[in-house]
């Protein structure tokens, strides 16, 4: 397949708007989150909860249920394969994540799941949004693991900080 | 939001080789992809962490003496999100990591794996962009020691040890 800049132009695209979904989660960096969406954009995950869930309510699901105990998360995104017809794309996308919370003072549980995001896309104003997020997982491993309070306390810094320079990149805030 | 242009592309793409070639350099111990990197007074942050920040020159000094015990490393870097103003640009990318070192038990090695976050506010300069400031920041790390073939230790220095970027059929 020959490529052309468009392509790479697409592909960018949608590359940002994976990682504004990844980033906004993993940085509790809310308005980056939303920013990846199209307005009415469902968030499918299969054999976690049935149906499908607006990406707002998800978004609340994702703070509510996590944030309390929560020390830091990654969602390292990978090996994306796209196809882009017009304004409309579909991506597959392997992720590996790597959550941390608080267990006991001086303990912390780790889990590393691995699996796939698969998103429908929709450009609208040159933009590339998800319509769909689908949450296909592949793989868990949870392991408590001794984690020293300096630690914890330098690991809870990557949420409470200020990523002053994450915000800007927000569309509509640059 | 804009649509990205061709420009932005290309401004992308350089930013990305440059945090690739900081990888590559401490993971291969290949500093001459060090140099290059950085502006003249770049300096590297550690928030949160009990470390000093220091100078980009200095911290590749650390690095490279860090290195000659190591027995091998693998940082990967993504989900890279880039913002330009003019002739700045603020990056901030995952990273996630794995070290070997070694112990004083034969076919034990010490393990460390995490994660962390790279925020690179650069400069394009006319030599091209350059890193002016970096902060690394950690979200986790677990350090165990874990029992290793001999001979798989044996094929993981040789991969360190290796000059990946000299000419091909010239590694030594």
């Amino acid at each position: 397949m020959r490529l052309t800049l468009a392509d790479l132009r697409d592909r960018a695209g949608l590359q940002d708007c994976m990682n504004r979904y990844a980033q906004g989660v993993d940085q509790r960096q809310w308005p980056l989150y939303d920013s990846a969406f199209a307005p009415g954009a469902q968030v499918e995950v299969p054999g976690y909860m049935q149906g499908t869930l607006g990406f707002v309510a998800f978004r609340g699901m994702l703070a509510d249920t996590f944030d309390a105990a929560r020390l830091s998360g990654q969602h390292f995104l990978g090996n994306m394969h796209a196809s882009i017809a017009g304004e409309r794309a579909h991506a597959v996308t392997e992720f590996v994540a790597t959550t941390v919370e608080v267990a006991t003072s001086g303990s912390a549980t780790r889990e590393v799941t691995a699996g796939l995001y698969v998103d429908d896309f929709e450009r609208t104003d040159g933009v590339w949004r998800i319509v769909h997020h689908r949450i296909m997982r592949k793989s868990a491993d949870a392991a408590t693991l001794p984690f020293a309070p300096p630690i914890a306390d330098a690991v809870r810094f990557t949420l409470t900080a200020d990523w002053a320079h994450a915000l800007p990149l927000i569309p509509g805030h640059s | 939001m804009h649509a990205i242009t061709d420009q932005e592309l290309i401004d992308r793409a350089e930013i990305g080789d440059l945090l690739v070639r900081y990888c590559q350099a401490q993971d291969q111990d290949e500093w001459s992809l060090y140099e290059g990197l950085f502006t003249a007074d770049a300096t590297i942050h550690f928030p949160g962490m009990p470390m000093e920040s220091r100078s980009a020159a200095e911290f590749g000094r650390f690095l490279q003496a860090f290195n000659k015990t190591r027995v091998s490393g693998q940082h990967l870097v993504g989900n890279t999100l880039y913002r330009f103003t003019g002739n700045h640009a603020d990056v901030l990318s995952e990273a996630l990591y794995i070290t070997l070192h070694p112990t004083e038990t034969p076919g034990t090695l010490r393990r460390v794996r995490g994660n962390a976050l790279y925020s690179d506010h650069l400069v394009r300069t006319p030599e091209g962009w350059r890193i002016a400031r970096r902060d690394i920041a950690q979200k986790n790390v677990e350090i165990d020691d874990a029992a290793y073939d001999p001979a798989l230790v044996v094929g993981f220095k040789t991969t360190s040890a290796t000059r990946w970027f000299d000419a091909p059929g010239r590694q030594s």
